[in-house]
């Protein structure tokens, strides 16, 4: 009996030591990483959540995220904020690129190194869901969305390196980039997280920030909720799909300026905010242009003064417009499309009407309807979402 | 033409069909593990005194094992039973366009004692084993990330043997408490493994039956013996365990 109760006591000792409870520990960095990074970084202790999924309206009409991979994304952000990536140590791609203003800047020309200014207006990444989707297979090919104002660059690593070696943006040689990276302590462990390596190259540096800018996906706006829940009725193709239909959860001057933006701008700049219709446009800023747009690079006399159409998302934020920023905001931008846009012998089509450049007469009560519905393009959680913030301590 | 009925008449799967499915699907695949059982050892002494050592490879269709065990006898109708486990596997992460990248493994031991008790049933001997060990678990996923785990298995465990002068058989049921108490995770493991290690982390202490024998020729004071245990528990790609384990070992019996 005596054996029996110590049989039965070791038992529940063994069932007690058991029960306790379990201490797992998770890690990203090891000690000695979370030590160095912690010197210059403020990165969370486990990496950020970069993956990219589309509302549902954008997946059905038939847009795919683009893939991004964590590590990539995480190492892309620093490069993205780091300032010693430029030839004076003054810039980074976020001086041109202000989270608060969706990653554009309130500037008509930014500011580049050496006090020097860029050429054109800087893009808002925050509206470019075409960073991040894409329709059907086309995700490289000849319908892939291109960037800058000139679509001069076919993919965004194509896009980040004109900017660091610009003179009047970064001015720094790739060879340069690769070599400053490299001699900074904190890249060490998120190129070897991101890589399996600390080896730095020119392609892995664009890797990275390739995968950071595309996983910008601005898809949190009133509008994005309110095309979720409509099932009403509506038209489109090859992922542009325009509601016809009011959303229920729009004010009445939201819906009116959504029917004036469907019937008035929708055919360029994309009905569900997914990819833009056009990938270039001539509007008609300049009879004359100066700055021949796509043309200057393509050389094609069809595409001079022709540029980029960008999505409108967030442009309530990303004012001055266009790519000279001429206008410092939406009234100004109206009112050019009302009244002032130039007979450029190769203006668009759809802004021509009997041979003449088309006026959209808008009235005043139109153009506040209009600025209404396209302040429900704006993503306040991008803005402040801590994954897109400046990670360097100050 | 009429087609053959009886060349669509598809009998159901017998369980060993089952099986055998089950264990070529995964020695098909590649996979890591966080538990992988030893053999379920079956003291063959039957007096005070009695006793045995013994060395086992076996594996599985995801690892390579090596068991090794030794009992005596120091009271009579009383054994007590020392086991050291250790499991390993390794493989290459192959990406179709690039081929090989990196390899992943997974390794790890056990190492616990029972007591038990011993007494004649009908033509053998029945005992009934209480036993406790720990050990670790380590998989490398690639790229120097690392998931070790340690873990703790208390058990229970009748069995049955019977032995003549050149025959040895021995069968159990370990009915297993396996808790994974504490572990240390590289959080870069790929989402998917991140999440079975933290159901374990969930879930854990479980609690599931291995069913084990052995069948062994004796060759005084040797026997050579073939083992098998069999898990019976979650599914392995939810859990991670390794389902089975096969193989061979010899034995010194002390009489």
């Amino acid at each position: 009996m005596k054996k029996f109760t110590t049989l039965c006591s070791l038992f529940a000792l063994f069932l007690l030591l058991g029960a306790c409870k379990s201490d797992f520990n998770y890690y990203y960095y090891s000690k000695e990483e979370t030590e160095l990074l912690s010197q210059f970084l403020k990165l969370p202790e486990f990496p950020d959540d970069y993956t990219v999924t589309l509302p549902s309206h954008l997946r059905n009409a038939g847009l795919f995220a683009r893939g991004v991979e964590r590590d990539k994304a995480v190492l892309g952000r620093v490069i993205f904020y780091d300032k010693k990536l430029s030839k004076d140590g003054t810039v980074s791609c976020a001086s041109c690129h202000k989270q608060e203003l969706a990653f554009s800047d309130n500037k008509a020309f930014s500011d580049g190194v050496y006090d020097r200014s860029t050429a054109r207006n800087s893009i808002a990444l925050g509206s470019v869901a075409n960073f991040s989707a894409y329709y059907g297979t086309d995700l490289n090919g000849s319908n892939a969305i291109r960037f800058f104002w000139d679509n001069r660059a076919e993919t965004a690593a194509d896009q980040s390196r004109g900017s660091m070696t610009n003179a009047q943006e970064m001015d720094m040689s790739m060879h340069e980039i690769a070599s400053t990276v490299e001699s900074q302590s904190y890249y060490g462990p998120l190129f070897k997280k991101a890589f399996g390596s600390t080896v730095v190259t020119e392609d892995l540096v664009l890797e990275a920030v390739s995968n950071f800018v595309n996983a910008m996906g601005s898809f949190q706006s009133k509008f994005d909720a309110e095309a979720n829940l409509s099932q009403g009725n509506f038209t489109g193709n090859f992922g542009n799909v325009i509601y016809n239909n009011n959303f229920n959860g729009f004010t009445a001057a939201e819906n009116r300026g959504k029917q004036l933006y469907n019937n008035n701008c929708s055919s360029c700049h994309s009905g569900n905010m997914g990819r833009p219709v056009l990938q270039l446009a001539n509007n008609g800023l300049e009879a004359n242009p100066i700055d021949l747009g796509v043309g200057g690079i393509s050389g094609a006399n069809s595409e001079k003064g022709a540029f980029k159409v960008p999505t409108l998302r967030n442009i309530a934020l990303t004012a001055p417009y266009m790519h000279d920023g001429r206008f410092n905001n939406l009234i100004e931008v109206i009112d050019f499309y009302n009244t002032g846009i130039q007979n450029h012998p190769f203006l668009h089509a759809d802004l021509r009407v009997g041979g003449v450049p088309m006026q959209m007469n808008f009235s005043a009560d139109d153009k506040n309807d209009l600025i209404a519905f396209l302040n429900t393009l704006t993503d306040d959680h991008l803005l402040a979402d801590k994954k897109f913030s400046d990670p360097f301590k100050q | 033409m009429r087609f053959r009925a009886d060349l669509f008449n598809f009998s159901p799967m017998r369980p060993f069909q089952i099986l055998l499915l089950a264990y070529l699907l995964l020695a098909a695949g590649c996979v890591q593990y966080h538990y992988s059982p030893n053999f379920v050892q079956t003291p063959y002494g039957v007096k005070k005194g009695s006793g045995q050592v013994n060395a086992s490879v076996g594996g599985s269709p995801v690892a390579l094992n090596g068991d090794f065990h030794a009992s005596y006898s120091p009271i009579k109708h009383g054994t007590v039973m020392l086991n050291y486990f250790r499991t390993r596997s390794s493989f290459e992460d192959t990406n179709f366009f690039t081929g090989p990248t990196y390899t992943h493994t997974s390794k790890g031991y056990l190492l616990e004692a029972a007591a038990g008790g011993y007494m004649p049933i009908a033509f053998g001997t029945g005992a009934m084993y209480v036993g406790w060990g720990q050990g670790k678990m380590r998989n490398d996923y690639g790229i120097e990330r690392i998931a070790d785990l340690r873990l703790q298995r208390f058990f229970v465990q009748p069995t049955f043997t019977f032995k003549n002068d050149w025959f040895r058989l021995g069968m159990g049921l370990r009915l297993v408490r396996l808790n994974f108490p504490s572990g240390s995770i590289d959080y870069r493991i790929e989402p998917a493994d991140i999440e079975i290690i933290q159901r374990l982390e969930r879930e854990s202490p479980f609690w599931f039956p291995e069913f084990g024998g052995n069948i062994g020729v004796h060759f005084k004071p040797f026997t050579i013996s073939a083992s098998l245990v069999i898990v019976g528990t979650k599914p392995a790609f939810l859990y991670g365990f390794d389902g089975s384990n096969i193989g061979l070992g010899i034995s010194y019996e002390l009489e």
